[in-house]
């Protein structure tokens, strides 16, 4: 896998042994995330055997299957609504080009850099101060106008890449501008649009200071739920919910992964 | 004058200035022309002169900034380019990476509402005009060069456009497949009756194929003609250099006979020509002369010339000659069976030029 003698690195003394600590230091925490979540000792500390039992006492949770259903939601709407946004954005942005572009851009990529903090709580203040009572509607909209950025970040190097002759060949051909967009520009956005979307999902599924703020009596999700569960305790039951929101995560990267790979 | 009813394409005092970084780029200037009916016109000049931009401007992909552009008589500027009669075959190809051949090329059928059975047929027909036969199936990036450049002229025929734009289509082919396929457009053109407006940087290709000529140069169409005319009569300083090798001899026209005139050189001598330009006696003249309209000797009345180098072609042997100083010539002869060069490097010769073979420049 790793080919030596290729690449010049290699040659440093010390490279491949802190390459393997990096790795450990990222992924062991993990690992023992996941073992320790078929614990049977209620101490999640000390092993004493092997056991499913949690992950049944996680399904079996009404307020932990409402979190995760609130999560659901969440990021499935933020991430549709988003990346409907960073389309249209992109869209504007490689098309024409106008006074301010450049401005426009770093405006777009400015949540990226902004603490998150700092977005939570001028968000949890715009939504008091126009006086929209805080619950699931508030979590979807502060997750949409985060995920933006990252969504339309792939979708904008894609339409970028994209032959500006192609369009112009489809309207040579007699399409019109609608269809020269689903004909031609939108399957080759596709790619981008995915991993957009991907992005904003996992981003959403994820953000947790954000939702912490805005979050009204009821919109709790999992992120949430799981830092409420810990200030009691690290137990095994938190250790399986969080090594089935890893498997969601992994399920929906390898699904986009797999539908890549079919659209080329 | 041509009638309104000959002019497939027509453009009046056609002007396109582009807002550079750098300023205005004026890329057409006040451009006239006329394109007529089911002819082979060619825009031809140098990288940078402004072909695309006409090109563009016709498909509708810009708008103009000054002047007006017709169409069979209407003025088109207004319409947007898929209501346009016209199709090109992209310098890029621009095949469409994830449709299928069949696809590409039935798309402008599809476009228009055509019926399914009849887009196949039709596929099937332009695969088979341009010896793709079998290769609908295949994805674009599965060909090559050559095959891609065939699809992309398949595409825009496959519509039986009026006008066919093509915009350096053979610039990326090897020699031997731009040969064969200079010979195939011909053939296309002449069989289909279509109207083709092809863009070229490369002289011989407009000499070979086209039926007229526009020679463009930085945004302005200097002149206009068969290939014959444009070769045999460029108008222009320009035009003569840029199309052939041609040696340009400056000078005076300083007499008037019965049935011809006499330019006075500056590097000295005089010849004898049969046209004057529109110029009066005693004004100024640059004269063009094309290499293999001249003979060189050992003696006799020509102009006196020293042999500088001797170039052997295979078919025709080159002179490069100096009049005096300043002034290059080139002889080009033709060698005939076995005859080596009769002259040597550094040998004084005279060189004659027939009358007829004089050219008088507008500027
Ligand atoms: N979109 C554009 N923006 C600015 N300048 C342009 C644009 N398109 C063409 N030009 C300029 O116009 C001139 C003519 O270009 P073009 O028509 O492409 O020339 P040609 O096809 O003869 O090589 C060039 O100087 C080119 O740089
Ligand atoms: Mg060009």
């Amino acid at each position: 896998m790793l080919k030596r003698g290729s690449n010049p690195l290699w040659r440093f003394p010390g490279v491949a042994p802190t390459a393997l600590i990096v790795f450990a230091y990222l992924y062991l925490p993990i690992f023992i995330l996941i073992a320790y979540s078929f614990n049977e000792n209620r101490l999640a500390t000390i092993w004493t055997g092997f056991t499913f039992d949690w992950y049944g006492v996680v399904l079996n949770n009404p307020d932990i299957m409402r979190a995760a259903r609130n999560s659901l939601i969440v990021a499935s709407s933020a991430t549709f609504m988003a990346t409907l946004s960073a389309i249209i954005a992109g869209l504007c942005m490689t098309r024409d080009s106008f006074r301010g572009q450049q401005g426009v851009n770093a405006i777009m990529a400015l949540p990226l850099i902004v603490p998150e903090i700092v977005t939570a709580v001028a968000t949890l203040l715009f939504f008091v101060i126009i006086g929209m009572k805080l619950g699931l509607m508030t979590v979807i909209i502060a997750h949409t106008v985060f995920c933006i950025p990252f969504a339309y970040l792939p979708i904008r190097a894609r339409l970028q890449g994209m032959d500006p002759r192609l369009e112009e060949a489809a309207a040579d051909l007699y399409a019109d501008p609608w269809r020269t967009f689903r004909r031609v520009t939108l399957p080759l956005l596709w790619p981008g649009i995915l991993s957009g979307a991907m992005l904003a999902f996992i981003i959403s599924l994820d953000t947790f200071v954000i939702t912490y703020f805005v979050a009204g009596a009821g919109a709790t999700t999992l992120p949430v739920y799981i830092f409420g569960m810990i200030r009691i305790g690290i137990t095994p039951e938190v250790n399986a919910v969080s090594a089935l929101m890893l498997l969601v995560s992994i399920a929906f990267v390898t699904l986009s992964f797999l539908i890549g790979r079919i659209q080329r | 004058m041509e009638s309104v009813s000959e002019a497939a394409i027509e453009a009046r005092r056609l002007t396109k200035v582009f807002d550079g970084p750098g300023g205005e780029v004026r890329a057409l200037d006040n451009v006239d022309l006329i394109i007529r009916k089911n002819e082979f016109f060619t825009l031809l000049g140098p990288s940078g002169c402004g072909k695309t931009t006409l090109l563009r401007l016709v498909a509708g992909f810009e708008q103009p900034s000054g002047g007006e552009l017709l169409m069979d008589g209407e003025a088109i500027a207004e319409r947007p380019p898929h209501r346009r009669p016209v199709n090109t075959v992209f310098q890029s190809y621009a095949l469409f990476p994830h449709m299928t051949v069949a696809e590409n090329v039935g798309f402008g059928l599809e476009m228009m509402g055509r019926p399914r059975e009849e887009i196949g047929q039709r596929v099937e027909r332009m695969l088979a005009l341009v010896k793709l036969e079998g290769m609908g199936p295949r994805r674009p990036n599965q060909l090559s060069g050559g095959q891609q450049q065939r699809v992309a002229l398949a595409r825009a025929l496959a519509n039986q456009p009026k006008v066919l734009l093509l915009d350096e289509p053979l610039s990326a082919l090897d020699f031997k497949l731009r040969k064969e396929m200079q010979i195939e457009l011909k053939r296309l053109q002449s069989e289909t009756g279509i109207t083709f407006v092809f863009v070229t940087h490369d002289q011989e290709e407009a000499l070979t194929m086209s039926d007229r000529i526009a020679v463009m140069s930085d945004g302005n169409v200097l002149q206009i003609g068969s290939p014959t005319e444009i070769y045999e009569h460029p108008t222009s300083r320009f035009v003569a250099d840029f199309i052939g090798e041609t040696n340009l001899l400056t000078g005076r026209l300083s007499e008037r006979m019965a049935s011809s005139l006499r330019f006075e050189l500056d590097s000295g001598g005089l010849l004898e020509g049969q046209e004057d330009g529109g110029n009066e006696t005693g004004a100024r003249v640059t004269l063009a002369v094309r290499p293999e309209r001249a003979e060189i000797s050992r003696e006799g009345s020509g102009l006196a010339a020293r042999i500088e180098q001797i170039v052997y072609f295979g078919t025709d042997t080159h002179y490069h000659l100096r009049l005096d100083e300043q002034t290059p010539f080139v002889v080009r002869h033709q060698n005939r069976s076995g005859a080596t060069s009769r002259f040597s490097q550094g040998e004084e010769v005279r060189v004659t030029i027939s009358p007829d073979a004089i050219r008088v420049l507008q500027d």
